[in-house]
């Protein structure tokens, strides 16, 4: 069925193609060489620039990160960020000066029964001092715990 | 002679008009379209020109350029398949009615439908088949085209045959 004739070339190409093709190529080689070295002047520059690149991300990234823990940390209020308006940090303020004043006043009752605040301080608890302070700076039990405390 | 670059021009230009003929129907019988062969054939082509650097025998560069021209065209045609997202029967369906108002195209009503029974191949087959029957090369040059060991290509030949002359027959 598959006779030797049949074997014969059957398509066409345009005429002079065969003797066109190799200016072709030659033409399409010479743009691909220099498209080559322009790629491979370029290397070495891309690389530099790439990894400079990528020191910079990193550092940014460290920098963003160290930037999202500190804002988790509570940090020490400046007088500038002080703000007596803010319902939180008022009440702060009001319990660091009671606990202040708790303090200073065990501090100043001296073992001879010589002080600034009643004798009778000295057979009372620490209990008994802080409720006085809280009568004293006119502050509830929960105001003290909502605040934190 | 490839690594001296006054003599690498020249050298390139002849080995272009030495294969490219060759290089061209490979692909054209693969691919069918003119335009798409001419696309592909200086494709290859450019390749070898950027690696002729590693090539030293002659031999070694045919086999290379029959291989790279192959992976070319079947490249092309599964690109072509995706692009449209069409099943490979209906890539080579395409091809066959192209066959028909292809401008570049003389054969007699006997050499079209033998196109046309080709083209119904498996990739495989059809490679194998081109080779052997237009081409006329031998198992053992094929055998380095493709990779595949010489009883291999028999079998893929003998089964193709059969297959182009049943087709045949039923047309």
């Amino acid at each position: 069925m598959l006779k030797d004739d049949l074997n014969k070339n059957p398509f066409r190409v345009p005429e002079d193609y065969f003797d066109v093709l190799p200016m072709t190529v030659q033409q399409r080689c010479i743009v691909a060489s220099k498209a080559r070295q322009a790629r491979s002047a370029i290397k070495p520059q891309w690389a530099l620039a790439t990894g400079f690149g990528a020191v910079a991300l990193g550092v940014a990234s460290v920098f963003s990160f160290m930037n999202t823990n500190s804002d988790t940390v509570p940090r020490i209020v400046n007088n500038a960020e002080y703000d007596l308006s803010n319902p939180y940090t008022r009440l702060s303020s009001k319990a660091n000066n009671y606990i202040g004043n708790v303090v200073k006043n065990a501090n100043s009752f001296s073992i001879t029964n010589v002080g600034m605040h009643s004798p009778s301080l000295h057979d009372r608890d620490m209990g008994d001092a802080i409720i006085n302070q809280l009568a004293i700076e006119n502050l509830s039990i929960d105001d003290i715990l909502s605040a934190g405390f | 002679m490839f690594r001296d670059p006054a003599r690498k021009s020249y050298a390139f230009n002849l080995i272009t008009r030495k294969y490219q003929e060759r290089l061209y129907w490979h692909i054209r019988k693969l691919v069918i379209s003119h335009d798409d062969s001419d696309d592909l054939v200086q494709n290859t082509l450019v390749k070898a020109w950027e690696s002729l650097d590693g090539f030293r025998e002659e031999s070694q560069l045919f086999t290379w350029l029959y291989r790279v021209a192959t992976n070319e065209a079947l490249t092309f045609l599964r690109k072509k398949r995706t692009k449209f997202f069409l099943p490979l029967v209906d890539v080579e369906a395409q091809l066959s009615n192209s066959l028909e108002s292809d401008a570049y195209f003389n054969g007699d009503d006997m050499q079209l439908k033998l196109q046309k029974a080709v083209l119904r191949l498996p990739e495989k087959q059809r490679l194998v088949f081109n080779m052997k029957y237009f081409e006329e090369m031998k198992y053992e040059e094929i055998s380095q085209v493709l990779g595949t060991s010489v009883g291999a290509l028999k079998a893929s030949y003998h089964h193709a045959v059969e297959k182009v002359e049943k087709f045949l027959k039923e047309d």
